[in-house]
């Protein structure tokens, strides 16, 4: 690594030679003598932010993904228990009367969901009677 | 002696035949039967609608015999199809009235009167066309009709206040039965003293309140009625539907809630303290 460094310079005055002014600027150049230590740290930190920016990446992705879903929001849901289920029934659950007089009430339930009070197709038709020559 | 008895044997056939179909022919003139036949007129009123503004647009431009003869035919068509479908529209509302569950004979027969009169005079002035010679005696045919519209209105929006508040009647009559039912059968448990009926009859009370504010929405929808003719001479069915119609909705809702009372007091029977 050491030595690789230190030949860049080198390396590009040699390729550019033929054609010295583009490239004038960098004969000048001089990089930074680095101690292996420096070196070492540059690359572990140089890896680190690589690695941190894959894994943002990744996180963004299955987060984006997660969001895009639609959510399904999940509503705490009583215990099922079925229609008319009564736990602790009196002595009325299952007298006649009762009975009859619930009947009574699904039925009117019934008939009163399927009212229609909207009589819009019976409204008067749009005609003509403004007739003139 | 041959000929007469053949004769006898195939008007008999005839009638017995011809019997059926007559029969299923009127039962089959229902409601929905007359819907389809203003709807199918009110279609042909279209039709001869514009053709009379094209025969019309004609003769306002060539004034020419032909185009006068032409806009003549074209508007004595057209105002016939438009008699043909205010007679559909008024027999359709008289099939529905027919069809209303609840509706006390005098409404009905009221109510009936009046459409078979506007029916026969729409009949004749149909055939009153037929005799207009000129433009202008056509155009004074078709401003009669215009003049009987405003009756014609009033008897369809007369019927739909009747049909909507027979309809929540009904129901408020239901509900009321129910808790005179309740009513005893509560009077019967607290006699029994097995059971605490405090809750049940404060329910009671609740649901009683809540059909008593439908009952008071009925009446406002009638006081709303009469203030839509003060409004205008001749309302509109939106008028209508924002001024009464609109009532007899907010009726049906208490008498939903009322109803849903009596599901939780019936449960409330149903379970032990």
């Amino acid at each position: 690594m050491d030595t690789q460094n230190q030949q860049q310079p080198d390396i590009v005055t040699s390729q550019n030679e033929p054609t010295k002014k583009p490239l004038d600027m960098f004969k000048n150049l001089k990089l930074p003598q680095l101690s292996s230590k420096h070196k070492k740290a540059i690359i572990t930190a140089v890896v680190s932010v690589i690695i941190l920016l894959l894994l943002l990446v990744l996180l963004k992705a299955l987060l984006g993904r997660r969001r895009s879903q639609p959510e399904v929001a999940v509503l705490p849901s009583p215990t099922p228990t079925p229609t008319g289920f009564i736990r602790n029934p009196s002595e009325y659950a299952l007298d006649p009367q009762v009975l009859a007089i619930e009947e009574n009430v699904k039925k009117l339930e019934s008939d009163l969901i399927m009212t229609k009070l909207d009589l819009s197709e019976l409204q008067p038709p749009n005609l003509d009677f403004g007739i003139s020559f | 002696m041959k000929l007469p008895k053949v004769f006898i044997a195939l008007l008999i056939v005839a009638c017995i035949s011809a019997a059926p179909a007559l029969a299923q022919e009127d039962e089959e003139f229902n409601y929905e039967r007359a819907y389809k036949d203003y709807i199918y007129n009110f279609n042909l009123y279209q039709n001869a609608h514009s053709t009379y503004q094209l025969a019309r647009n004609q003769y306002l431009q060539a004034k020419t015999l032909t185009s006068q003869n032409n806009a003549l035919e074209a508007t004595r068509t057209m105002l016939q199809a438009r008699d043909q479908t205010m007679i559909t529209y008024l027999t359709a509302i008289r099939l529905k009235l027919a069809e209303t569950p609840g509706l006390s004979d005098i409404i009905r027969d009221g109510l009936y009167s009046r459409i078979d009169q506007e029916v026969a005079w729409l009949n004749t002035h149909k055939e009153n066309l037929t005799s207009a010679a000129t433009l202008e005696d056509i155009v004074e045919d078709s401003n009669e009709a215009r003049d009987r519209l405003g009756i014609q209105k009033t008897i369809a929006f007369d019927a739909m206040r009747d049909i909507s508040s027979s309809t929540v009647q009904i129901h408020r009559q239901s509900t009321s039965d129910i808790i005179a039912q309740i009513r005893v059968k509560v009077s019967e448990i607290r006699g029994r003293q097995n059971k605490d009926t405090g809750v049940i009859e404060r329910w009671i009370l609740e649901t009683d309140n809540r059909v008593t504010r439908s009952l008071e929405k009925d009446l406002e929808a009638a006081s709303e009625y009469v203030n839509l003719y003060d409004r205008r001479n001749i309302p509109t069915y939106l008028d209508y539907v924002k001024s009464v119609q609109f009532r007899f909705e907010e009726s049906i809702q208490y008498l939903k809630e009322a109803n849903s009372y009596l599901k939780e007091i019936v449960k409330e029977i149903k379970t032990a303290d």
